[in-house]
């Protein structure tokens, strides 16, 4: 046989649920073990208990809100659904919150759903792309005129997370080292999580620095995050609502998220 | 390529240990009696944040060695340059003292396996292996060193042990050789084969480093797991290879199961003091 044929033999039985008798035919009887097949679990049964610690790893506190068990077929079901292409594990696992909303019965569990998406973003932030802040006093250098077309480049760590006050509560639980709280219903929460330093930090969103902020990672312009806050809110008078983009830009360059402001044109 | 002074510096004195997050503590506190770590590359292929900062915290110390878990040289995937222009860019980042890899690929079609899977050892493997070694050596301008792989299965197709393998591959390829003195203790218990044999058909100017670790005894076969300390018979066999080889680069890995540092630091002081008698004897 072609090593080609052999390896696509090998790897075929690795990933199915018993190997090919046809693969086993190929390998030499073992010295000691009883057949063949049990020196093959090795890898065959190896491969699991790697892809189950990888996601373990990435995602502890999913593991702890659901159990062993549940969490190791949780991730048999993603690595056979979705076998990892990547060289480095760390990316294996970043697709597990967009497989857990596409498939049941992981899809109908916002806690479960809310907490991959919560580690999966702080994950994100912790080795994303470095970048060096931006101070606000730069805002002083900014010509009135200007602000409306003023655009904003985010750290690369900033991420948007989509959870749940239940995934927050268990996540900060697990972090205080407390028992994770009885899984119960609870709104849905908007999440930034960031780098600054070496530290990853999240806070939750209110609807409108959600809005403003999806707006100005798009790459709209500060004069585009006012008017989509004052469509957003009528009866506002437009003071406050310029006031309201303003309080929300001067948090986002004290937690550190902006590293570049340009009055670029459309 | 032949035989230069970047080889002959590989072979420069020195034990070491693997460079793991859960000892950064310890490392960072104070000088540790390491002469140098060694990363797994892939922990490090990484855009930024906490893992490349304390990398060069770390690096500006000691020495670094780079050592890879996914080159996949045995694939019949076309080899992954996507993957060697981000190993070639952290190589330029840490200038390790060696960068190494393993006979072994990790999948094909691909996936990633994420694990060491075990070669044929035929002639079509060889020739695969060394054109592919030539073509990584070339692409990263430098040498890199394989190593041999622990392996649970064998196949009916092979035609040469893996001793003769390695060293083959070794002098057709021109690279070098990383010898885990653990791995070919695991491999010969489950082949049935005789380790110093092996190690005596190692040719002893490829070998640029040397790795030891623990395994788990399943009885019927060990497993190469890094999550227990270093066994007496491996040892033994390491004893060996210094009073054969000459003194080379050796190190510690541990890779589950982590005991205290100062444990780990005595079992390097273990490994010094057994090299040291080794070269003892042999002089």
């Amino acid at each position: 046989m072609k090593l080609a044929d052999l390896q696509r033999l090998f790897q075929d039985s690795v990933l199915a649920e018993t190997p090919s008798p046809l693969l086993l035919a190929h390998l030499r009887p073992p010295t000691r073990a009883a057949s063949v097949a049990e020196t093959f679990a090795v890898y065959h049964d190896g491969f699991r208990l790697r892809m189950a610690e990888f996601l373990a790893n990435d995602y502890p506190v999913l593991r702890e809100a659901i159990g062993d068990l549940a969490f190791d077929a949780m991730a048999e079901a993603f690595s056979r659904a979705r076998p990892s292409t990547f060289r480095n594990a760390r990316w294996f696992g970043a697709g597990l919150p967009d497989f857990l909303r596409a498939t049941p019965p992981y899809s109908g569990d916002p806690l479960v759903c809310g907490l991959a998406a919560l580690e999966a973003g702080l994950a994100h932030g912790f080795d994303a792309e470095d970048a060096d802040a931006l101070p606000i006093e730069v805002l002083g250098a900014i010509d009135a005129a200007d602000w409306p077309r003023l655009r904003f480049g985010f750290h690369p760590s900033v991420t948007l997370i989509e959870a749940n006050a239940p995934a927050l509560a268990a996540y900060e639980a697990a972090q205080a080292g407390e028992p994770l709280p009885e899984p119960g219903l609870g709104p849905a929460l908007s999440l930034v999580a960031w780098r600054r330093d070496l530290d990853v930090h999240y806070r939750a969103l209110d609807a409108s620095e959600e809005m403003a902020l999806l707006e100005a990672l798009a790459g709209g312009p500060f004069g585009d995050i006012c008017s989509l806050l004052a469509f957003a809110s009528p009866d506002q008078p437009a003071e406050e609502t310029a006031m309201a983009a303003g309080q929300h830009l001067a948090r986002w360059f004290a937690d550190g998220m902006i590293v570049s402001a340009e009055a670029k044109p459309e | 390529m032949a035989a230069s002074d970047n080889q002959q510096k590989s072979r420069a004195q020195g034990f070491g240990l693997g460079l793991r997050t859960v000892y950064y503590p310890e490392i960072l506190e104070a000088p540790q009696p390491v002469d140098w770590f060694e990363i797994i590359s892939e922990n490090f292929m990484v855009p930024g944040g906490r893992p490349l900062a304390m990398l060069d915290r770390i690096r500006a110390d000691y020495p670094m060695r780079m050592h890879g878990v996914s080159l996949s040289l045995a694939s019949t995937d076309p080899l992954d340059f996507d993957y060697l222009r981000a190993l070639k860019r952290l190589i330029a980042r840490v200038e390790p003292e060696l960068v190494s890899d393993h006979l072994a690929w990790t999948g094909v079609r691909g996936l990633n396996l994420h694990d060491l899977l075990p070669a044929p050892l035929t002639q079509e493997a060889l020739d695969h292996c060394v054109e592919r070694a030539r073509r990584v050596q070339d692409f990263l301008g430098r040498r890199i060193a394989l190593e041999n792989p622990s392996t649970y299965v064998s196949f009916g197709a092979d035609e040469m042990s893996e001793a003769d393998f390695l060293a083959e591959l070794a002098r057709r390829a021109d690279c070098l050789l990383l010898l885990d003195v653990n791995n070919v203790f695991v491999s010969a218990f489950n082949h049935g084969f005789d380790a110093k044999d092996y190690l005596d058909r190692i040719p002893k100017e490829r070998v640029a480093q040397i790795h030891i670790a623990g395994h788990s005894d399943m009885g019927t076969h060990k497993i190469d797991t890094h999550d227990h300390p270093v066994c007496g018979d491996v040892w033994e066999l390491f004893s060996y290879v210094r009073q054969s080889f000459g003194p080379i680069p050796a190190m510690i890995e541990r890779d589950d199961r982590f005991p205290p540092f100062s444990e780990l630091l005595d079992e390097l002081r273990h490994m010094r003091e057994l090299a040291e008698a080794g070269e003892r004897a042999a002089a």
